[in-house]
């Protein structure tokens, strides 16, 4: 035992360092789907495809991120897809009640927050659990949607509203390009790495999630910081709910439907802890990059459809499983 | 030690998932390297032999997986390919794959993943009649042929290349009257059970049916002169509230010989009610039905017949369309057209192409050959 321990402390400190993060675990599955999707199919040697299908999974990935935070603050939000698709749908109705589409866009954004304002009212005032609000929300929200355009498509909407995802930052090859929306994913992946690692605002979160009540004592408003946490989510997801709308020309209420869990399955890979106090946005953006391969991998590999939702719930497990082993370890342990 | 307990057990938990991972993903990746090696050293030894083994790319995407109707297409894509390869000339890859649930926009990634495999022409059963124009826009020009199968995309046929209609549905409102007719001896009163009130393919041969009848002293010589469409109710596709409206059909209209259903869910709640009632040589009821939800009814005597489209033939259709758009220079235009088994079909001036004239009738002869 004690050989062991001065072995351990041997090792250099950015190893150990390493071997402790919780972006290990997503890091290392990450290399292990490339290596198997690239082994897998030739397509994945062929960037503009690759490009062409990210700029599919990114809009809900940009919402992820701010599930993260929520996450790491304790809670969760299941109305994710349900917010982008009431705010997309209603701005498309605005728009063919002949309000002009930049305002249309902009009550697009309000509906969004004021999605995100309900929730955080449940759950941050109220204080009712995460978990059943937000269950309720994703079908009161899809149902508002529905409500509004019933089984119709609502879509014709100006010229330039249509495929944002296809303006081109740059490009490569023959058809290849690197959208846009990347462009917006990665910015805002930058910005909520800062704000949930590098300001106090962070620090809020990692408190409440840790231990709420400690959290309290130490003077941190949990109830502002908890509100403020779903209007973000709220904000965040009316805005991917539009860009999807400008990417497909058209919306439906059934929109981004049974993508719950792909948002907590990239949250809890990236190493967030499903009861709070630990969460990653590097681990989440490594996450995201992982299910978007392993997504398409699946599909390119002509896996059918029943399997990849096996895939895709073992995943869940594990990404739940894996963080929690070393407690689970020393709970033996101790017994 | 006990960091180092908690790591080992990490790298397993990770090795085992990528080799599960592994494992499930290796058939099918194994089955097409070995298929297109194989593929590319016939081709070789072919060329050197000089004759030339026609390739083409087919793929199959369906509303969802899982759903037996689309089964049964997809078995005539299969049917269609083995005997196109048994002659030799060609060799062709196929693939059927689709979502998990019905969803507008869930068919996306499929068309996309075909378009990257190159494939030839896309056989699509939309779950959207407009969610999909910019994929297929974007697919079409990549150089994929779009085909709608067992139906259209009303207002966006700009987006497709060519439908492929399961029945020509000029022809369905007089093949039911006359199925009707044959039953119950071309005498008597009928009624229809419809499904919603806006269901547009229903109200059309509908129509179509009120038509003939109020015409029917001169329709085809007075062959159904004797015959007398009392109502037309509509039981919403619901099973509960067809089978009232057939109750409530069968109190109001005493001497009813027979009741038309034009929709599956209709057919088959109309059928169990003159089942259960014992009546069902009294009141005979027909329409369109699904073989697989009929064939205890047929077997019990409960019903004489059906009809529906045949779509295992579409998919065979299908085979055929694609190899004329790849070698035989079909290019879509109105009026070009092709051979499925020595019968020429041709396209309309919609785009469309019609897989049957008439819809195919089911009855006890038949039945068991049908799976959906």
């Amino acid at each position: 035992m004690s050989k062991e321990k001065v072995k351990g402390q041997g090792m250099p400190l950015g190893l150990r360092k390493l071997i402790h993060s919780r972006e290990l675990v997503p890091f290392v599955l990450l290399i292990a789907v490339i290596i198997v999707c690239v082994s897998l199919s030739e397509s994945f040697r062929d960037m503009t495809y690759l490009m062409k299908t990210l700029s599919r999974y990114i809009e809900l990935a940009m919402a992820t991120l701010v599930l993260t935070m929520i996450v790491t603050a304790g809670m969760i939000d299941l109305s994710v897809p349900s917010v982008m698709c009431c705010s997309a749908t209603l701005a498309a109705v605005c728009f063919h009640h002949g309000v002009p589409m930049g305002v249309a866009i902009v009550i697009g954004l309000i509906v969004g927050m004021v999605c995100g304002i309900f929730n955080g009212i449940l759950i941050a005032h109220v204080g009712l659990p995460a978990m059943i609000v937000t269950i309720g929300t994703q079908n009161v929200f899809r149902g508002i949607a529905q409500i509004f355009i019933g089984d119709q498509s609502l879509g014709k909407f100006p010229d330039w509203f249509n495929s944002w995802e296809k303006i081109a930052l740059f490009r490569f090859g023959t058809t290849g390009y690197v959208g846009v929306t990347i462009l917006i994913f990665v910015l805002l992946a930058i910005f909520f790495y800062l704000l949930l690692h590098r300001t106090s605002y962070g620090r809020k979160v990692f408190a409440i999630g840790a231990n709420e009540r400690a959290a309290i004592y130490s003077g941190v408003n949990t109830k502002s910081i908890k509100m403020s946490l779903f209007v973000i989510s709220g904000f965040v997801s009316g805005f991917a709910g539009i860009l999807t709308m400008s990417r497909l020309l058209l919306v439906r209420y059934d929109m981004n439907q049974n993508t719950e869990v792909d948002t907590v399955v990239m949250v809890l890979l990236g190493g967030a802890d499903i009861n709070g106090g630990r969460g990653s946005m590097i681990g989440t953006f490594i996450a995201i990059i992982m299910v978007f391969l392993l997504k398409t991998g699946l599909i390119v590999a002509g896996v059918t459809a029943d399997q990849q939702m096996f895939v895709m719930g073992l995943l869940l497990l594990v990404s739940v499983i894996i963080p929690n082993i070393k407690t689970l370890i020393q709970a033996q342990k101790d017994k | 030690m006990k960091k180092i307990l908690a790591m080992l057990l990490l790298t397993a938990m990770v090795g085992t998932m990528i080799l599960s991972g592994c494992s499930k993903k290796e058939t099918p990746a194994e089955e097409t390297t070995e298929e297109t090696t194989e593929t590319t050293e016939e081709t070789t030894e072919t060329t050197e032999e000089t004759t030339e083994v026609k390739t083409l790319n087919i793929v199959f995407i369906p509303k969802n997986l899982g759903n037996p109707y689309f089964e049964a297409i997809g078995d005539g894509f299969e049917k269609g390919i083995a005997d196109l390869e048994a002659t030799g000339e060609y060799d062709i890859t196929y693939e059927m794959t689709g979502p998990a649930t019905p969803e507008a926009t869930t068919q996306i990634e499929y068309i996309e993943a075909a378009v990257q495999k190159k494939a030839d022409v896309i056989f699509i059963a939309p779950n959207s009649n407009d969610a999909l124009n910019s994929t297929f826009d974007d697919a079409r020009a990549a150089g994929t042929k779009i085909v709608i199968i067992n139906g259209d995309i009303p207002g966006s046929e700009d987006h497709r290349d060519a439908a492929i209609m399961p029945c020509n549905f000029d022809n369905v409102a007089k093949a039911q009257i006359e199925l009707m007719g044959s039953y119950i001896g071309y005498k008597g009163q009928f009624a229809v059970l419809s499904a919603t009130t806006d269901a547009p393919d229903q109200n059309y041969w509908v129509d179509g049916m009120k038509e003939i009848m109020a015409d029917k002293d001169n329709y085809e010589g007075g062959k159904y002169k004797d015959m007398e469409l009392v109502d037309v109710v509509y039981g919403d596709d619901l099973p509960e509230k067809s089978t009232t409206e057939m109750e409530a059909l069968l109190t109001k209209y005493p001497d009813l010989a027979g009741v038309i259903c034009p929709t599956t869910v209709g057919i088959a709640a109309a059928t169990k009610v003159v089942e259960t009632k014992g009546i069902a040589d009294k009141v005979i009821v027909t329409g369109l039905g699904l073989p697989s939800e009929m064939k205890g009814y047929v077997e019990s005597g409960s019903s004489m017949g059906f009809q529906l489209w045949d779509p295992p033939f579409e998919g065979e259709m299908g085979v055929y369309l694609a190899v004329a758009v790849k070698y035989d220079g079909f290019d879509f235009s109105a009026g070009s057209s092709f051979d499925v088994n020595g019968t020429s079909y041709s396209i309309l001036d919609d785009g469309q192409i019609m897989s049957l004239d008439e819809p195919k009738l089911f009855d006890k002869n038949n039945l068991d050959e049908f799976t959906y």
